[in-house]
């Protein structure tokens, strides 16, 4: 599995989207597609768990939780900077 | 039934709530260990809930603040507060078997459940269940600092670690890191029950759990939790299913034998002393038909100064960021006043809960609850009504009804006097979340290129958000003042329906109206230091406006 697949995944999970997570493109605003503050919370945990990563206070803002995209553009560099 | 009463320790009280059968035979007694944080907020009624389906099936629930949360007794964010807690479930326990009780079981929702785990073997329980816990306090702890990142962000100044809803010393929080629910530390010799969210079946934390179950525990996936505690507490839902399934699973645990329950209830305690060493006396009252449940806090002496009617945000109780009332309450009967707060119908603990429950956020049911609290307590002019958004709105419709000298109104944003149906609120706010709402955007478009001369009319019409009048309305009394204090965001709402011009045309015509922005913080004041500041103009503001029976001589803020 990708590590966008895990990210889609566990977005399918627990963002309780209304939107099919598998068609949902990239870059697609989670938040607009009906994801709530405390869903991105339980969507941040579980890539935590996954990842066996944890997001610094500075990647606690929406911004890294809006998109797919954005997600594993945050898990990438916490698993390079961690390399 | 069910009944109020302080209990513990008479120097820092617990406040708590007995649920009982009518004929008060029970087979057993179970204390509700409740969340700390914002799922006290989400989950108050839905525990209250659970009182009521224990107390149907023979069995006393026992509800209850720890020391430091809530309505009881004590500061919250000291570094005592584990023991605090701890002690609170012990008391709770001796409370029950005080009553004639000897057979009683814990019951948790989320991080109680990391307190309970604890307790349970001290107090002897007879068994345990862990309703949606917070498996590890390490996580608890990221899940409330992500969270006060994602909906608050910035609190002021000082607190770069701030958690939503909760103010933990760093020796709490560091006790709470170390706390673990797995096989290993599940009470050994119990019977347990643990009833998780099935979302959670894979995760590493409950797969260390149930991997290796000990043989007296079971664990239990259910579906329904994130529609409880992850949505806004107007569109909470209340899983049935699995309150019913925890109820029979201890109704199994008790002997079949019942014994009389025979409590001892106490409506008065003393909640602490002024710096001159009075005590500062609260006490519990039931008022009216519908039987609204107020809570009284003076000075020991004082029956003669003025009142500060206390309204809590939506739908909501003193727990989490709304224990600021009662911190308010305190330092008020501290520097002389009196205060009362109380729980408007369908929340916290007035009126049972029936599933589905309509609330009447911006209704004129909670302003006539209000005027029958004012009337039935005898309250008169040197009054000051204060409350948080749909509290607030409250707050100002009772100006119109009965002569107040002030009315403070933190964070409001609903300023038409035409109120809301009972539970038109919610469907207001699912169709905001689905992005369903009509006219929105239109009024939004329109909003912006009105003319001037438009505006009043428009909002008389009550089709749009014009503050003049509902401040108008508030201040036709000439003694009365009004303070409207802003955070950022009610800040620009405040603007963007013109509220700087509709106060300056109220005052043009002479009333007196204080507008106060801050530079930070959020609508709901999950924020720590938001919730301070406004305190602390709120007593400015009560010194300047109402009579006390004391000059103080120190303040704890």
């Amino acid at each position: 599995m990708t590590a966008v697949d895990t990210v889609r995944h566990v977005i399918d999970k627990h963002g309780k989207l209304k939107a099919d997570v598998a068609n949902l493109a990239e870059d697609a605003d989670l938040y607009a597609a009906g994801m709530t503050s405390n869903a991105s919370v339980n969507v941040m945990l579980a890539v935590e768990d996954a990842f066996d990563i944890e997001f610094p206070d500075e990647l606690l803002s929406k911004c890294t939780f809006t998109s797919i995209g954005s997600i594993c553009s945050a898990v990438k560099g916490l698993l390079e900077a961690a390399a | 039934m069910m009944l109020d009463t302080w209990f513990g320790d008479p120097e820092s009280p617990n406040l708590g709530f007995l649920h009982l059968p009518d004929d008060r035979e029970v087979v057993g007694g179970v204390v509700i260990c409740p969340p700390l944080g914002y799922d006290q907020v989400l989950g108050y009624r839905a525990l209250r809930f659970v009182g009521q389906e224990l107390a149907a099936q023979g069995i006393a629930a026992l509800r209850f603040d720890y020391v430091g949360e809530g309505d009881s007794a004590g500061q919250s964010g000291t570094a005592q507060a584990p023991e605090l807690w701890m002690s609170s479930v012990a008391r709770a326990a001796a409370y029950l078997r005080d009553s004639g009780i000897d057979n009683v079981a814990l019951l948790s929702l989320g991080a109680g459940a990391l307190i309970a785990n604890e307790a349970a073997l001290t107090v002897d329980a007879t068994a345990l269940v862990h309703w949606d816990p917070e498996l590890s306090g390490r996580r608890f702890l990221r899940r409330q600092r992500a969270l006060f990142e994602l909906t608050v962000g910035h609190d002021g100044p000082t607190d770069p670690s701030a958690l939503l809803s909760l103010t933990l010393h760093p020796d709490a929080a560091a006790w709470l890191r170390t706390r673990e629910i797995t096989a290993a530390t599940l009470p050994v010799g119990m019977d347990a029950l643990i009833v998780g969210r099935r979302a959670y079946d894979e995760n590493p934390a409950t797969l260390r759990l149930t991997s290796n179950l000990p043989p007296r525990a079971e664990y239990r996936s259910v579906v329904g939790q994130e529609e409880l505690l992850d949505v806004p507490g107007t569109l909470a839902v209340l899983p049935e299913e699995t309150i019913a399934g925890m109820s029979e699973w201890l109704l199994e645990r008790f002997p079949r034998a019942s014994v009389p329950a025979r409590p001892l209830v106490n409506g008065r305690a003393v909640v602490g002393h002024t710096s001159d060493g009075t005590p500062i006396v609260e006490k519990l009252l039931r008022i009216g038909p519908d039987r609204l449940f107020v809570i009284t806090t003076s000075r020991e002496d004082d029956n003669e100064s003025g009142v500060v009617v206390q309204q809590p945000g939506a739908a909501e109780h003193r727990v989490g960021p709304g224990r600021f009332q009662v911190l308010a309450a305190r330092e008020l009967a501290e520097r002389g006043y009196r205060a009362v707060r109380f729980d408007r119908r369908v929340t916290g603990d007035t009126t049972e809960v029936r599933p589905g429950e309509p609330n009447f956020i911006f209704a004129n049911e909670w302003v006539d609850d209000t005027d029958r609290l004012i009337a039935e307590l005898g309250i008169g002019e040197d009054v000051a009504h204060a409350g948080l958004c749909a509290g607030g709105w409250v707050a100002a419709r009772m100006a119109e009804r009965r002569p107040a000298r002030l009315t403070v109104m933190f964070s409001p944003n609903y300023f038409k006097t035409a109120p809301l149906r009972a539970g038109e609120y919610s469907v207001l706010t699912q169709s905001s979340r689905e992005g369903t709402r009509k006219f929105i955007g239109l009024k939004r478009r329109i909003r912006g290129i009105l003319p001037g001369w438009a505006w009043p009319i428009l909002g008389r019409l009550q089709l749009f958000h014009d503050p003049a009048i509902l401040l108008g309305a508030s201040t036709r009394d000439r003694n009365s003042t009004v303070a409207v204090l802003l955070t950022p965001e009610d800040e620009e709402n405040f603007r963007a329906h013109r509220g700087p011009d509709a106060v300056a045309r109220l005052i043009n015509r002479g009333a007196d109206i204080r507008v106060t922005s801050y530079a930070y913080g959020d609508h709901s004041l999950f924020g720590a230091e938001v919730r301070t500041t406004m305190l602390t103009d709120l007593l400015s503001l009560v010194d300047e406006k109402l009579t006390r029976s004391v000059t103080p001589t120190r303040s704890r803020l």
